[in-house]
């Protein structure tokens, strides 16, 4: 395994230095990251990610540290010693690398933690660090693509951009209009993904594919008919419908009554539903950065006195939401479509 | 068995881990190697500030050492063509390599020949090695783009013959 991931790392570093050679970018030293209370190969694999990931912003020339050992003749002892005394950045400098990276990914209790440190060899002094943290061991590489932009100021940057092309012009936000091909490719926590596509277009709806197949009206995008599970085309009247009342701005508010089946009970139960624009927020997720509304769901079940809380993210630019939270996962365990997940993927026609 | 041939030979075809212009020697037509280190002062500078804060110059890096006899005398040389050459676009910079002097030690030898150019320290030898000086006194000549023209090493008539005819087409180019 770590063979393989040596090859892997040599490769990368390889085609990235052929891509770059004619640029005269930059050059930035990655430091094998450091294994604390986690699997060597675990930190291998994630300096391999980092560096494909600062490969991908095609703004540095990248250099591992096997490349420094060799070109400055140090021994694998000098090389324990890491690289943050000014000796070593004062080396860096004279192979022309401009900024090295190093860190560390470590568990503490039952969190992982990636801390990444940006040292500028010309000032000899470090400049930037930053520390992100997850819950499980799927989510590290995620973790590690997210730090890195972060250090490198990249999120910021991108942030940056998306307030350009979204504030402004869209602090209200029209109904969506959708195509077929349209597709949107939701990851849960536990890993696993969900597909919504656009599968098809009639006069006056939309045909949504995600397990089952849905008309969303194009007015409103409330849901109007499903597809049950013997292909019979039904109208829609046993659940919520109108998930996002459009037009979107912030500081707009409504409510939706309706019947819901409580899968837990087997029968058909009384629901409140209020909803609240707060705000547009940047969202930085896997499928990238993204301002959105930040929409605050409030659901109640009168005759139990229950409630529960879950926060959708809405980005225009996608035309679906991006990202779901819930605050409450016992209230919501049984009803799937408002379990936590993010937007991992979309492709738009 | 045969399958574990498979990942020598990937290793075998991509060994060169290390991106090419780390290790490639400086060839002569190409961008001279880049570089960041401290003046005999502290000063951190880079290689292309060379170019991109203090104007086009032609650059000539001098690479000695204070045990070094021959590059005394080049030195000297030096230091009489920056004297002559400087208000025409030229910088010479002394690179102090392949040598462990502290900085006093190297003032005072810089000073007991006379020179006053600017000195680069290359403590750990590594701008010596990527530019494969292998000789000293060794002398590169970079023009205003920061393209690598001429690689001259040791000390004699005729090196400063062809040095100086070098030097006065660069010189003479806008």
């Amino acid at each position: 395994m770590k063979f393989f991931s040596s090859i892997f790392l040599s490769l990368i570093l390889t085609l990235v230095a052929a891509v770059s050679a004619g640029k005269d970018l930059p050059k930035i030293a990655v430091w094998d990251l450091e294994a604390r209370n986690i699997p060597a190969t675990h930190a291998k694999e994630l300096t391999s990610i980092l560096v494909s990931e600062i490969s991908k912003l095609e703004k540095y020339e990248v250099y591992s540290q096997d490349n420094v050992r060799t070109l400055a003749g140090w021994t694998t002892q000098r090389m324990k010693l890491g690289c943050n005394d000014t000796q070593c950045l004062i080396a860096l400098g004279q192979m022309d690398i401009a900024k090295l990276i190093s860190g560390s990914v470590g568990k503490i209790g039952t969190r992982y933690s990636i801390s990444l440190n940006l040292f500028d060899t010309q000032k000899v002094k470090a400049e930037n660090a930053v520390s992100e943290f997850c819950d499980s061991e799927n989510e590290l590489i995620e973790l590690v693509q997210r730090a890195v932009r972060n250090l490198l100021g990249e999120i910021k940057r991108e942030v940056g951009k998306q307030q350009l092309r979204v504030f402004g012009i869209k602090d209200k936000c029209e109904v969506p209009i959708w195509n077929v091909g349209d597709k949107w490719i939701y990851q849960n926590t536990d890993g696993s993904m969900r597909v919504e596509e656009v599968i098809g277009e009639e006069e006056d709806s939309y045909i949504l594919s995600s397990g089952g197949s849905k008309g969303y009206d194009k007015k409103t995008m409330n849901i109007k008919w499903l597809i049950t599970p013997k292909g019979k085309k039904e109208k829609y009247n046993k659940g919520n419908k109108k998930l996002f009342d459009f037009p979107l701005y912030v500081g707009k508010h409504w409510e939706v009554d309706y019947s819901g089946y409580a899968p837990v009970e087997t029968r058909s139960v009384e629901y409140k539903i209020e909803y609240k624009i707060e705000n547009i927020e940047a969202v930085s997720i896997k499928a990238g950065i993204f301002q959105a509304f930040k929409i605050r769901m409030t659901q109640m079940r009168w005759d139990l006195g229950l409630g529960g809380t879950v926060i959708w993210w809405y980005s225009p630019q996608v035309k679906n939401w991006v990202k779901r939270q819930t605050n409450d996962q016992r209230f919501f365990r049984e009803t799937e479509w408002e379990h936590n997940a993010e937007l991992f993927t979309y492709e738009l026609k | 068995m045969k399958y574990k041939a498979i990942p020598i030979l990937i290793c075998l075809l991509f060994s060169p881990t290390l991106p090419p212009s780390a290790y490639a020697q400086p060839h002569i037509g190409e961008k001279t190697p880049g570089f960041i280190t401290s003046t005999l002062d502290g000063k951190r500078i880079a290689l292309k500030d060379f170019w991109e804060q203090q104007g086009k110059k032609v650059l000539v890096l001098s690479f000695f050492a204070t045990w070094c006899q021959p590059c005394k005398e080049d030195l000297r040389y030096l230091q009489k063509v920056q004297d002559q050459h400087g208000d025409k676009g030229l910088q010479v910079v002394a690179v102090l390599t392949q040598d462990t002097s502290k900085e006093d030690r190297v003032r005072n030898f810089m000073g007991e020949l006379g020179v006053t150019l600017s000195v680069l320290m290359d403590e750990y030898g590594i701008i010596g090695k990527r530019y494969a000086v292998t000789a000293l006194p060794c002398n590169f000549v970079v023009d205003k783009d920061g393209i690598l023209k001429a690689k001259y090493f040791g000390y004699g008539e005729d090196v400063k013959k062809r040095f100086e005819n070098q030097l006065m087409g660069l010189l003479l180019k806008p």
